[in-house]
């Protein structure tokens, strides 16, 4: 456990020594201020919506100049600019008909979209004068209230999420990738391994870029829950919306357990090809199909946003490499515990096979060999 | 009671084999290092003496054989009792001297504070005393090699095993890890190095270990070792028939050996031990022989090398 201290300690000194780190790493912050800053801007300009056309249909004149009178105040109460039609118009959002029916009753019937409590309200007291027998009893009809859409608000706050983590992991990976190939290209593998084992190198080296990685997620997260929290002219907490799902203790605990688990597996998959690769550009070329991979990931996670594919998700979760992206993506509740215990498993079985490998390729037992072929086509070029 | 009982044998090897994809590696090693010597172990390039550094340090798993440490089995822990420089070496340039001496002495067990303390008085030992601050990168190749050298000693190891500690050295830095060698065997420690520098392992050894093919064709003295040299004289001489026969009759051999462009034929004439090179020249003189060259053959541990790695190979 010491040893893997002073690896983890000694890998965390070697970036966080370097001055651009903390340039990095107050980056996102700084990114993060700036477009809540750029958005409190642009939201606090005046807004000019369009406005609502409203057709009115009455038989007498005198009626519908008031049902238009009282339908354009309730627009300029409620700031929401009204546009009237004394004629049937097909473009009208709402079609109002005004009629005195059987008894004296004034009946009020509305087609197309609902109107406002306050225009109803209007149009009842301007009405009720109307009203043939005076006996102010005005009827009123509009569409019943559509059922509401079903709607994942916190949808986008999970992609922010997955994305903001995402991001962290790529660079975390690079780091871990070139921690080991400093090592190898420095020539300091061999004497390091003469006093430790693969396995503890590899923990300390996962450890301390990963102590990095949690600054750095813990500098963005802590940039976004203030971003979340600020109540900003004209943004109107539009921030505490859009996060309101992801911002609670419980989530950003098991988001962060995820990163963990995802960050372990990738992680000891670079470090085995970090052992593999005899140089940088070795490295490169190798670690490719990860940093591949991680982009697949990426977009799957943009199709989840744009809502598609629940299905498939569901199904992603048991292939390792998908699995703790789609635990951070999916609604809650939408994966049973079961498959989510599957696919965790998983990830913990491809993590220690992975870590297997990895220590026999730091141990030099896990050789590359080039294909004749490819060497032919190398020593062509 | 008595503390007369012998000290264990630091390091002891037996039917060692380990081979790599394409035949490379080590068939059947077996030495032992005993407790305070210098211990040379020498082969050409490829002979397998890395790998079997990198078995008995644990970097690589042997496919058979036996390695003893202090006389118990190889194992992490018991490792712990040696210092290694690996062939292939290196520290991060970004590192400071001092740092980079404590932290191997601490991944080695030393608390914090030994460690530092040891890698300063390492570091002023060397005349790096100044430059303890230094990045690595910083230091020139020589002052680097030193540096990466403390790294191996900084747990004051009981055995020091260096994979071609020389290479890369100027006589200097040369002259200094010998005087390094002396103090680690003066305070009891035993060392063992690989080189293919014939010269050097004669001046520094005491014991020698040769390999050739994988395989030990020696282990022992190295006075013991130069006498398995052949001895003998390369001889000029123009009449091939009569050195042949007086080769002969002082049961020896001669053989033609390649010589400058318009010379007489040259001859490697190999004597037995017993037969002194004098007892040539005196031979060739009783039977008039033309002599226009005579340079006599020293039994040197090269000499023993290059005869023993041909038997080797004859077999």
């Amino acid at each position: 456990m010491r040893r893997v201290a002073l690896i983890a300690r000694r890998e965390f000194v070697a970036y966080a020594s370097v001055p651009s780190f903390w340039v990095a790493l107050a980056m996102g912050p700084l990114l993060m201020a700036l477009a809540t800053f750029s958005l409190s801007a642009f939201a606090g300009r005046p807004a000019t919506p369009r406005p609502d056309l409203v057709a009115i249909e009455a038989q007498d004149p005198a009626i519908g100049a008031r049902a238009e009178a009282a339908v354009l105040e309730a627009g300029r109460l409620e700031h929401h600019p009204v546009q009237v039609s004394a004629a049937p118009d097909p473009k009208a959002a709402t079609t109002l008909s005004v009629a005195a029916g059987p008894g004296g009753v004034l009946s009020v019937d509305i087609r197309g979209a609902r109107l406002s409590e306050v225009a109803l309200a209007l149009l009842r007291h301007d009405l009720a004068d109307t009203s043939p027998s005076r006996a102010a009893e005005i009827r009123v009809a509009q569409p019943p209230p559509a059922p509401p859409a079903p709607k994942d608000s916190g949808r986008f706050g999970r992609f922010s999420i997955t994305v903001l983590l995402w991001l962290v992991l790529v660079g975390s990976l690079g780091m871990l990738l070139q921690a080991v190939v400093r090592e190898r290209s420095n020539r300091a593998l061999e004497t390091l391994l003469s006093s430790v084992r693969p396995v503890e190198l590899m923990i300390g080296k996962l450890l301390g870029v990963g102590a990095l990685s949690l600054l750095v997620v813990g500098a963005w997260l802590g940039g976004g829950a203030a971003m979340a929290g600020m109540s900003l002219p004209g943004l109107g907490g539009a921030g505490t919306v859009l996060f309101h799902d992801v911002a609670s203790f419980g989530y950003i605990a098991g988001a962060l357990g995820l990163f963990g688990l995802a960050y372990a597996m990738y992680g000891v998959a670079l470090i085995g090809i970090g052992a593999l690769a005899r140089d940088v550009p070795a490295a490169q070329n190798l670690s490719r199909p990860v940093f591949g991979l991680l982009l697949l990931v990426f977009f799957v996670a943009l199709a989840q946003v744009a809502g598609m594919g629940e299905a498939t998700l569901k199904s992603l979760v048991l292939i390792p490499p998908f699995t703790p992206f789609v635990l951070l993506l999916a609604s809650p509740g939408a994966l049973d515990p079961m498959t989510v215990g599957f696919g965790i498993a998983g990830m913990a079985a491809t993590t220690a096979g992975l870590a297997w490998l990895g220590a026999q390729a730091l141990r030099g037992e896990l050789r590359l060999k080039m294909p004749r072929a490819s060497r032919r086509l190398a020593r062509a070029a | 009671m008595s503390n007369d009982s012998p000290a264990p044998v630091p390091l002891r090897v037996s039917h060692l084999a380990k081979q790599y994809a394409g035949g490379r590696g080590v068939k059947a090693i077996d030495f032992t290092v005993r407790p305070g010597s210098v211990t040379g172990f020498i082969g050409v390039n490829g002979a397998g003496k890395s790998t079997t550094l990198k078995c008995i340090m644990g970097l690589t798993e042997p496919d058979a054989g036996e390695i003893e440490i202090f006389g118990e089995p190889a194992t992490f822990e018991t490792r712990r009792k040696l210092g290694f420089l690996p062939e292939e070496r290196g520290l991060a340039p970004r590192e400071r001297a001092r740092d980079a001496i404590a932290f191997h002495a601490r991944l080695k067990g030393l608390e914090r504070a030994d460690a530092y303390a040891r890698a300063d008085g390492l570091l002023e030992r060397v005349g790096l005393g100044s430059r303890r601050y230094a990045r690595v990168g910083e230091l020139s190749k020589g002052n680097a090699q030193r540096v990466q050298i403390l790294c191996a000693i900084a747990h004051d190891p009981r055995l020091l095993i260096l994979d071609e500690p020389f290479s890369g050295l100027d006589p200097v830095a040369q002259a200094e890890m010998q005087s390094l060698f002396d103090e680690h065997r003066a305070h009891g420690g035993s060392i063992l190095f690989s080189t293919h520098g014939m010269s050097v392992a004669e001046r520094l050894c005491d014991h020698v270990v040769i390999i050739s093919q994988g395989c030990t064709v020696f282990e022992g003295p190295v006075a013991d070792a130069a006498a398995q040299a052949p001895h003998g004289a390369y001889v000029t001489c123009s009449d091939d028939a009569g050195l042949i026969a007086v080769a002969s009759r002082l049961g020896g051999a001669a053989e033609p050996f390649p010589g400058k462009m318009g010379e007489a034929m040259r001859w490697r004439v190999l004597l037995p031990s017993h037969v002194p090179y004098p007892a040539l020249l005196r031979a060739m003189g009783e039977r008039q022989l033309p002599i226009q060259g005579f340079e006599p053959i020293q039994a040197d541990l090269e000499g023993a090398f290059w005869s023993l790695a041909a038997e080797r190979e004859a077999a």
